[in-house]
């Protein structure tokens, strides 16, 4: 679909902009210290910690990936809203104090809390490194892929302004910027989805007509589109794309196709409850698209065409091609679906820009109250995405090659201010998000590479000065992946950063807390083995070779895409085997807990 | 609800206590996490089949967990105290 830049949408992202960044220049005294740029100084309060949570946490990906998932494949969306909320549960009852008492500034401090080893250290930098950069490029792509339909700038400037943008901000406060940006964001998100899912609520259910084919593009004799990649131009239906003469355009889709018999006289049921609008539309019929890949021509083509499914239909598991697998008989594919919700579930608590967090609050008790507000916050949240992409299944608003977008033209189906909100507040997502990685790995590199590994010794304002460096160089790393993946489908890097943090964090840091005899050793390599079977199990699957290399996936030698389910308890046992052969060296077993 | 960053030193008792709560709790939540996984992984089409009060149990499924996990985090704060 051609976009128009919306001027609103505009000021209120400059706007938002200029708030963070002023908030992040008036918060810069604060941060002159190590304990200030890394930690906040330990006096962020719980309640805004908790709501940061939600900021740092609820990525582009949460917001944008899941609304669109929804509306397009039904439930299989709110199956990740189910596991990345599930990961909370773990950091609360299993992580949260234990890693604030542990730990001062990063991740590699809490590993090494009884050991003092620069090995430990490298590992966990390594580890924090790799899992941001998998977190950081989907961010980035996503920050490129939003300015141009939200705001009409091309992909290159959004990309380009958000890591500008984001730099600036970690670079001004450190961790009391980055806090406050994601208050700001994790406040909003959550507020303007309920604003959302209210007006869905009351705009209840209609019967909508198909928009004709002919009406659109007079040339179409069928409801199908199709969509050419031409010469790096986009062809439409044999034509152009555009809205001039001579040009076609996509059509909005998305609408219910008929509804339950109470309301087939009026074609429209009014406003609805939560529960009321879930059973309407289970037993409504709903116009969904199919898509087709093929050449024709010597072109990339996809053929989009209309299909009326059973609402009940949409919303059970097994919709979307990552989870058509479960309902089919091949092992293989059930194992795959396991294995990432088995990801989901130990991820959260392993990812490095999330377990910093920790270390803003003064202590355990604040640690704690502030991951229940964030679970609070990010669950109240993900309910509201099921009626997000609900809502704009049936909103006539999608647009069909870009799943994406669901969530902003929805809102634009009630008015541009709502659009020009919402599209702010996808601009914030990034924001927050890139802001965390990027003063994780920040963080890493000078107080764990520089400071411990290469045992430089530097008084806390050279460590924030090295950090600032690191900001500005993490920043210009992300911007340039951000253009190098331009155009590539990457949002399945998130549900691997997942699991590389399952698999070469969590083993240790759990086996940590819960064994004594864990050592050095144990932990050290227990991370490599994690990091390097599930990275290396991830370049060789089924899935990279499909929609990374694009090879066949029939040729990968690894068709199980998801490896969680392995490498999250060959972790625990690299741990544990590594620690019983090495127990022998007392200087490195411990006895006292930590 | 705020203040410095403060070194602790808690009762082992006390942070033993917590820790078994934690436990027992991510037992309990883990549990349901893995039955409704094994549910739809092998028996996605009696999933499909049961229903209550005209809305399928897929969604009271993932409902559940979700505001479980809202509860579960409100009763483990409650319990910590």
């Amino acid at each position: 679909m051609i976009y128009e830049s919306n001027f609103l949408a505009i000021c209120v992202f400059v706007s938002i902009v200029a708030l963070t960044l002023g908030l992040s220049f008036y918060l810069g005294a604060k941060a002159k210290s190590s304990e200030g740029f890394f930690a906040a100084g330990g006096n962020i309060p719980w309640f805004v910690n908790g709501i940061a949570f939600a900021g740092d946490y609820l990525s582009a990906a949460s917001f944008l990936g899941i609304c669109g998932m929804i509306a397009f494949f039904g439930y299989d969306g709110f199956l990740y809203s189910i596991g990345y909320l599930a990961g909370w549960v773990v950091a609360l009852l299993v992580i949260a104090e234990p890693l604030k008492r542990m730990g001062k500034y990063t991740f590699a401090d809490a590993l090494d809390s009884r050991f003092g080893s620069k090995g430990i250290k490298l590992v966990a930098s390594l580890s924090t490194l790799l899992v941001s950069i998998f977190y950081l490029i989907p961010q980035m792509v996503g920050a490129g892929a939003l300015v141009k339909p939200l705001l009409g700038l091309p992909y290159s400037v959004g990309v380009v302004m958000v890591g500008g943008i984001v730099t600036l901000i970690v670079c001004t406060a450190g961790m009391v910027s980055t806090t406050y940006v994601q208050f700001i964001k994790g406040g909003l998100l959550v507020v303007f989805s309920l604003i959302l899912t209210v007006m869905i609520l009351n705009r209840g259910l209609e019967v909508r007509e198909p928009m004709s084919a002919l009406e659109s593009n007079p040339d179409n004799i069928s409801d199908v589109m199709v969509v050419q990649s031409r010469d790096g131009a986009r062809w439409i239906d044999g034509k152009p794309q555009g809205t001039q003469p001579g040009e076609h355009d996509l059509r909005s889709v998305g609408r219910v196709a008929e509804l339950p018999k109470q309301y087939q006289s009026s074609k429209q049921t009014g406003p609805l409850g939560p529960l009321e609008y879930l059973r309407v539309l289970s037993q409504s019929k709903i116009e969904v698209w199919t898509e087709t890949k093929s050449t024709v021509d010597g072109f990339a083509t996809r053929t989009f065409a209309p299909k009326i499914a059973e609402g009940r239909e949409l919303l059970q598991p097994g919709n979307h091609p990552t989870f058509k697998g479960i309902r089919g008989d091949r092992w293989i594919e059930k194992l795959d679906f396991i294995s990432l919700m088995l990801a989901l579930f130990g991820g959260t608590a392993s990812l490095p820009h999330i377990l910093i967090r920790y270390y803003t609050v003064k202590d355990q008790a604040s640690a704690r109250k502030s991951t229940i507000v964030g679970i609070a916050a990010i669950g109240f949240f993900y309910v509201l995405t099921l009626y997000i992409g609900l809502g704009a299944m049936v909103s006539g608003a999608l647009d069909v090659t870009d799943p994406n977008m669901a969530a902003p033209l929805l809102a634009k189906s009630f008015g541009s201010w709502l659009f020009a909100a919402i599209s702010a507040i996808a601009f914030t997502t990034v924001l927050g998000t890139v802001s965390g990685l990027i003063i994780a790995s920040s963080g890493t590199i000078a107080h764990d590479l520089v400071g411990s590994v290469m045992g430089i010794e530097l008084s806390g304002d050279k460590q924030v000065r090295i950090a600032k460096i690191a900001s500005v160089a993490v920043g210009v790393i992300a911007i340039l992946l951000g253009l190098l993946f331009e155009g590539m489908n990457v949002a399945f890097l998130v549900g691997w950063a997942f699991c590389i943090a399952a698999s070469a964090n969590l083993p240790s840091l759990v086996m940590l807390l819960f064994w004594k005899g864990t050592t050095k050793q144990g932990v050290i390599v227990g991370v490599l083995v994690g990091l390097f079977s599930s990275l290396g199990w991830i370049l060789l699957c089924a899935d990279t070779y499909a929609k990374v290399y694009g090879l066949p996936a029939s040729d990968a030698w690894i068709q199980l895409s998801q490896p969680g389910l392995f490498t999250i308890p060959l972790g625990f046992l690299t741990v544990w085997i590594t620690s019983l052969a090495t127990s022998t060296s007392k200087t490195n077993k411990q006895t006292a807990s930590a | 609800m705020h203040g410095p960053n403060t070194v602790e030193d808690e009762d082992s008792l006390v942070v033993a206590r917590r820790t078994a709560i934690g436990l027992r709790l991510l037992a309990v939540y883990g549990s349901c996490y893995a039955a409704f996984i094994f549910i739809c992984a092998f028996f996605v089409n009696q999933l499909a089949t049961w229903e209550w009060i005209a809305i399928p149990m897929s969604i009271w499924f993932g409902m559940g967990l979700m505001l479980g996990a809202i509860i579960l985090a409100f009763l483990y704060g409650r319990l910590c105290r």
